[in-house]
Order: C-alpha cells, then sequence, then structure tokens
C-alpha cells in the first residue's frame, strides 16, 4: 500500500511542478527549460533550513520560493527580451549554471554527495511522520496551486498571458507592457516550482544534483505537452501519466539502470507521438503552433 | 603547462568547430534548434564499435561505415520526422520539441543496447605525444584539427562555390521562393542533413577514439557548439572558426585557473551575457537567420 501512496505523492509533486511549467509554457508561451534549476532552488533552501536551523517546513517553502522568484526575476528580465528558440536556449543555458552551482557549492549543497536525512515536515508544530500524512499534504498543495492558477487564468490577467502567447505585438498594441506580464508570471511559476522542491526533498529525504538537470526539465515539458497545454488539468494528466506509467516497467524485472533508460525512451517517444500527432496533447488548449 | 592549455584549446576548438558546421550548416537551413544533433554525435562512435564487433571489420572501415551510418540516420530524421512536420507547416517550438524527444529517443537506445560505461574504439598508438610549442599534441589530435579545417573550409567552398551550396542558401532564406525556381526543398534540406552528419560524425569518432565512447558523449559538445554558432552571429565559417576558439579557449583558461567543475557554469554564464547583451540589438540577432 505505501508503495502505491509514494506514488500518489510523486503524482502529485510532479502535478504542482507541470503546472507550474504550463503557466510559463502553456498560458504565456515560453519554452522553459529552467523549470528543474527553480524545482532544485526550492529542494535545496527547504532541505537547508529544516536542516541546519529546525526550522518549521512552512518556513522552509516560503524561504524557497522567495529565493526562486528572486532568481526568476534575475533570468526572466534579461532572457524574456529574447524571442522564440532564443529564449529556449537562455533558459536552457541558465539551467546548465544552476546545476553548475548546486554540483560545486558545496559548503551549501554539498556537491554530489547531496543532502541526507532531511525530516519529515512539521507544520506549525505537528510532525508529518506517515505517508498518508505526507499525501494530504501533498494533495492541499496541489489543491492550493491549482485554486491560485485557476484564479490567474480566468483573470484579465490570464486573458493578456493568453494574448502574448497568440500574438504578443497584437497584445502590445493594445498597450499591454508584455515583459511585465511575463516576468509575473515566470515568477509566480518559478514559486511553484519551488514548492514541489520543498516537498520533494521532504519525501525523498535526500537531495543532490542529479535530481534537477536539463533532463528533468525536458521530463516536466513532456507532462505538460502530454497532458496538454494551456489547461487546468492538462498538466496533471500529464504528470499522473508519466510518473505512472513507467511504474510498469517494475513489474517486468528490468534492472534500474535498464528502467532508467527505458523509461526515458517512453518519455521521448511518447513527446514525439504528442508533437506529431496531437500537438494539443491529451487534454489541452494550446499546441506550441505559434 | 603555460602553452599545454592553448594546444587543449586547440584541440577542442576542433572538435566543437565540427560539431558548430554541421549544427549551423541545418540551422541555416531549416531554423530551428535541432537538439538530434546531441545524440547523431555518438551514433558514428557506437556504429563503428558494432561494424567492428558485428562484422569483425578493422578500424579504418568501421569509421567509414560509422560515417555512413550517422548520415544516414540523419536522412532518416529528417524524412520521418522533420520534412513531415514543416508540411504541415508546425512552429520551430514543434520541431524543437520533437528533436529533444528524438535526442532522447536515441541516447537511450544507444545506452539500452551498449550499457552506460564507457567503451574503447580502439587501443592505438594515436595518443602518443608530439612536442609542439612547448606542450604536447597527440597524433589524433593533430588528425582532429587537420580534419576540422578540411571540413570547415569545404563546407565553405560547397556554400560559396557550388550549386548544391547556393540551393541550400535559397531554402534558407525562402524556402517558398526557392521552389518557384525549381529548387528541390526536400533534396537539398536532406543533402544539408548528411553533409552535417559527417561533419559531426569526425567529431564523435575523433572524441571516442581519445577518451572512449559514451552515450553521453554528444551532449557538452554540442552545447558548446550551439554556443559557438549563437556566439558566431551568422552562418558564416570564420565567424564559427573564430566563436569555436574563443568558447574553447575560455573553457580551457577556466579549467586551468579554476578547475574542471567550473566549466560549464563559466561558459554558460558568459553566453547568457552575451546573448542578452545582442538581445539589444535585435537586428544582430536575427543575422543567423538571414545572413
Amino acid at each position: 500500500m505505501d508503495y502505491f501512496i509514494q506514488c500518489a505523492v510523486l503524482a502529485a509533486i510532479y502535478g504542482i511542478l507541470a503546472i507550474s511549467m504550463d503557466l510559463v509554457a502553456g498560458q504565456a508561451g515560453l519554452l522553459s527549460i529552467a523549470h528543474a534549476g527553480f524545482f532544485g532552488i526550492g529542494a535545496y533552501a527547504s532541505a537547508f533550513l529544516t536542516l541546519h536551523t529546525g526550522c518549521d517546513f512552512a518556513v522552509g517553502v516560503i524561504a524557497g520560493a522567495c529565493i526562486a522568484v528572486a532568481v526568476s526575476f534575475i533570468l526572466s528580465l534579461p532572457t524574456l527580451r529574447l524571442n522564440d528558440d532564443y529564449f529556449v536556449i537562455g533558459t536552457f543555458a541558465f539551467q546548465m549554471i544552476l546545476f553548475s552551482v548546486l554540483n560545486n557549492w558545496t559548503s551549501v549543497t554539498r556537491g554530489s554527495l547531496g543532502i541526507r536525512g532531511i525530516p519529515s515536515p512539521t507544520i506549525f508544530g505537528c510532525k508529518i511522520d506517515t505517508s498518508t500524512e505526507f499525501l494530504i499534504l501533498a494533495c492541499c498543495c496541489l489543491l492550493f496551486v491549482l485554486f491560485v492558477v485557476y484564479r490567474i487564468t480566468s483573470s484579465p490577467f490570464g486573458r493578456v498571458l493568453h494574448a502574448i502567447r497568440e500574438d504578443e505585438v497584437f497584445a502590445k498594441a493594445h498597450g499591454k507592457n508584455t515583459l511585465y506580464f511575463k516576468v509575473a508570471i515566470f515568477a509566480v511559476s518559478a514559486a511553484f516550482a519551488a514548492l514541489a522542491g520543498s516537498l520533494f526533498a521532504h519525501d525523498i529525504t535526500y537531495i543532490d544534483p542529479t535530481s534537477f538537470t536539463v533532463m528533468d526539465s525536458i521530463l516536466i515539458l513532456s507532462m505538460v505537452i502530454i497532458g496538454g497545454a494551456g489547461s487546468l488539468w492538462g498538466p496533471l494528466v500529464g504528470a499522473v501519466v508519466l510518473i505512472t506509467l513507467p511504474e510498469a516497467l517494475r513489474f517486468i524485472g528490468l534492472s534500474s539502470a535498464e528502467a532508467a533508460n527505458v523509461r526515458q525512451i517512453i518519455y521521448g517517444s511518447l513527446l514525439i507521438i504528442m508533437m506529431m500527432f496531437r500537438p494539443r496533447g491529451l487534454v489541452g488548449k494550446y499546441g506550441f503552433n505559434k | 603547462m603555460d602553452t599545454q592549455w592553448i594546444i587543449n584549446a586547440i584541440a577542442d576548438a576542433s572538435i566543437y568547430l565540427l560539431v558548430a558546421v554541421g549544427f549551423g550548416l541545418v540551422y541555416r537551413t531549416v531554423h530551428f534548434f535541432d537538439f538530434s544533433f546531441a545524440a547523431l554525435l555518438c551514433v558514428a562512435p557506437y556504429a563503428a564499435l558494432g561494424f567492428q564487433s558485428i562484422a569483425g571489420v578493422k578500424v579504418v572501415p568501421a569509421i567509414i561505415c560509422g560515417t555512413l551510418a550517422t548520415a544516414i540516420t540523419a536522412v532518416l530524421l529528417e524524412i520521418c520526422f522533420f520534412s513531415r512536420l514543416r508540411f504541415r507547416n508546425a512552429s520551430k517550438s514543434t520541431s524543437l520539441l520533437v528533436s529533444l524527444g528524438l535526442f532522447l529517443v536515441i541516447r537511450n537506445l544507444i545506452a539500452s543496447i551498449w550499457g552506460d560505461q564507457a567503451l574503447l574504439l580502439q587501443q592505438t598508438d594515436a595518443k602518443i605525444g608530439y612536442a609542439v610549442l612547448g606542450g604536447r599534441m597527440t597524433a589524433l589530435q593533430m588528425w582532429t584539427v587537420f580534419s576540422a579545417i578540411t571540413i570547415a573550409a569545404g563546407v565553405g567552398m560547397l556554400l560559396a562555390r557550388s550549386r548544391l551550396g547556393r540551393c541550400i542558401k535559397a531554402v534558407g532564406d525562402d524556402c517558398g521562393l526557392a521552389k518557384v525556381f525549381g529548387i528541390s526543398e526536400p533534396w537539398v534540406i536532406g543533402s544539408a542533413y548528411a553533409i552535417s552528419a559527417i561533419s559531426v560524425s569526425v567529431a564523435g569518432l575523433s572524441l571516442a577514439l581519445d577518451v572512449g565512447t559514451t552515450p553521453n558523449l554528444g551532449f557538452r559538445p554540442f552545447l558548446f557548439a550551439v554556443v559557438a554558432v549563437i556566439l558566431a552571429g551568422s552562418f558564416s565559417v570564420w565567424r564559427i572558426v573564430i566563436a569555436s576558439v574563443l568558447v574553447a579557449t575560455v573553457q580551457n583558461f577556466l579549467l586551468w585557473r579554476l578547475g574542471a567543475q567550473w566549466q560549464e557554469g563559466g561558459i554558460f554564464g558568459i553566453f547568457l551575457i552575451i546573448l542578452v547583451a545582442r538581445s539589444f540589438n535585435k537586428k544582430q540577432l536575427s543575422n543567423l537567420k538571414n545572413s
């Protein structure tokens, strides 16, 4: 039973991550490959604070989100001036820099040794000990994120984002400061990715830089594309599919190295199939066809 | 030690030049960042290994077969995926995402068949060092530098002097107009992919002969080559040569002064600064597509 609960927890965490990516990619039409970096910032900030200061999980989450937002400003203010594939390459470069920092800033991150023994989260004095309790916490966070994203996308702010996605020049012609909207949504997205990172760190109890690589950014992007970009439920569907489908490999009897390769082949194949035959994903609204 | 890092930089620059020429030629023609090139870099070494172990051929025929296998793979990818996307007027983002998917599939197919461990293509005396400018350069490094210069010059001549080169430029500048003038778009783009794949496979084989081949062999040189192509600003072979030398020099300087761990972070940091600086001059940034 614990195994299935753990799968559900991971699906919820990656669901938050995919929804946060969809805010940038699906709602604003910006293909970012830096999301695993924000995920990592949240994970490391929360792990570092709870281990070294013994502070509350909520404090770790807020600190992680604040750092991720600050870093997102540093990234987005210059790179959002870039168009299309140059933006992709810009975020790609940023992801490589973040990975390099996580891997080499050993006094804080312990480098490739990683941080182990991350304690179970404590919220206002209540310790989340069991996996069922953690699942409830992850689901609450997921519902919170879904609610905020619903409010954003159904607001005038969200409609401007859609306008930017479809035709940025047109949005500018209507007097919208598109850079402001893009920077703002990038910051919100980074904060949610950091929240997912905090949950991930406390769930797995061990983090190292290999969990936050370019490949992980591609995985998050695949979740959005396979589930469907630009919709509330699409990224969540994508996260559930991409977390649960490879779990079936465990029952075939493949070694962990073989399973990792087969999992990546599945991600890649699904990404290709979706982009070739169903660019809007399973339940999406936007097909990256700008 | 003072000159050795410069020699290493020249050898690395040759690898980046080979990949950048291949990647840049395709980018010049189809205008999207084709990430599948990161996986194509590994195809030649592993195909050569396959020919060696299965057919029992010697090293040189295996290398030639590996190069051909890369060219065929690249053309097949173009026919099966990218030409179909172009036919449907798919966006650049769609092609980029498909190329990311292809990178994942090819890289992990190779890893599934051969494993993740480093495999040696050949035990030769190619690593014997010769004294050059106060440092040492291996025969393999010399061969790589020679190949890079020859291929870069060849591609430059091809674009400037041959009918195929003019067709590639025409398709890259305005595909619709090129069709009106009777240029066969699939043939031209397929040829560009084949030439690019040959250039990239030489880089892959040089790396495999030097440090052994792993499924991740191509990722780093590919990224540095992309940096070089963007820094070059336009697909001019001279500019790409200078940009590749610049990237390799910075990389080896960082390696010498700060250690291996900050190489990637340093290069991408500098790259990001240059990219953003260029964004203030959008005309310059769009040169790559229009030149």
